[in-house]
């Protein structure tokens, strides 16, 4: 089996898979991280959304040795090391962005992604960018307020 | 005269977090598919690909020799093994003691719904492996 290191939330990562392995099976798998969900398998509902070097990806859409020599960040390590949440984590809270939280991390890394990319997007914009995450409790409302209160506070935070 | 006040009284007028928002948002939480028992099998519903008919036979003979595979359950079985049908909540009764207005009850698991298919995707058997 071939060998793949990579770097999963900080930490450096070096193990065998197979050619075929997905990236989501390698984290929820021998990486032990559940919290990336596998909502439908077929790419479209987005509950396995990790950043990879930053940028949002599916992971039940990328081979886990696609990944190899870069970052990648899931749920398990958005919040801060003294295990301060970030503050999309707690403005899913604070705005009832969740219900059942099945969703909840790709939402989460999703909008993490889009406030790198674009710090102070409309409704609009964040509805754009939640697009391929969907919701089956239907907090779509919630979600988007939760991403528009978390770039206040990350604004307020950087300024 | 209508300005708000603080509540005074604990659990009123407050908003509430939550208790199960800080694990879920930091990918604790623990959903069926998370979990992992020792000797954990893999269920899979083979769907009907007709719009509507009668199952005259399913032969489980090819899925049952696949490697993996510890049970193939079709309709037939669970007619064969006396599974009775889901109970439904009885009906009420009006104050004359005449039954409710309701419609017909349509308990499914009869020998009719587990050998008729009635709809596209519907579940003709169910698969049991060791893996996926």
């Amino acid at each position: 089996m071939p060998l793949l290191r990579l770097n999963v939330n900080g930490r450096p990562v070096q193990t065998e898979v197979e050619p075929q392995t997905l990236l989501v099976e390698l984290l929820r798998g021998p990486l032990g991280l559940t919290g990336t969900h596998v909502g439908c398998d077929t790419s479209q509902c987005g509950a396995c959304t990790v950043l990879v070097d930053g940028t949002s990806v599916k992971s039940c859409s990328m081979l886990a040795l696609q990944a190899a020599g870069r970052s990648v960040t899931t749920v398990e390590g958005l919040a801060r090391a003294d295990g301060t949440l970030h503050p999309v984590q707690e403005a899913f809270i604070a705005c009832h962005g969740l219900q059942c939280g099945f969703c909840t991390p790709g939402m989460m890394m999703t909008a993490t992604c889009l406030l790198q990319v674009n710090p102070q997007p409309s409704d609009d914009q964040i509805a754009d960018a939640l697009e391929g995450n969907l919701c089956r409790c239907t907090g779509y409302v919630n979600i988007v307020s939760a991403v528009r209160q978390a770039a206040t506070v990350m604004n307020a935070e950087g300024a | 005269m209508n300005a708000p006040q603080e509540a005074r009284r604990f659990g009123s007028g407050r908003a509430v977090r939550r208790i199960e928002d800080p694990a879920l948002v930091q990918g604790q939480g623990r959903f069926t598919d998370d979990l992992a028992p020792a000797g954990e099998l893999f269920m899979a519903f083979v769907r009907s690909t007709h719009a509507h008919g009668r199952i005259v036979a399913i032969d489980v003979g090819t899925a049952l020799a696949m490697p993996g595979v510890v049970a193939v359950y079709t309709g037939a079985d669970l007619l064969a093994s006396g599974i009775l049908p889901i109970a439904t909540a009885p009906a009420f009764k009006r104050a004359d003691g005449q039954p409710m207005a309701a419609p017909p009850k349509r308990a499914r698991p009869t020998p009719w719904w587990w050998l008729t298919v009635a709809w596209w995707a519907r579940t003709t058997s169910i698969a049991f492996s060791q893996a996926r």
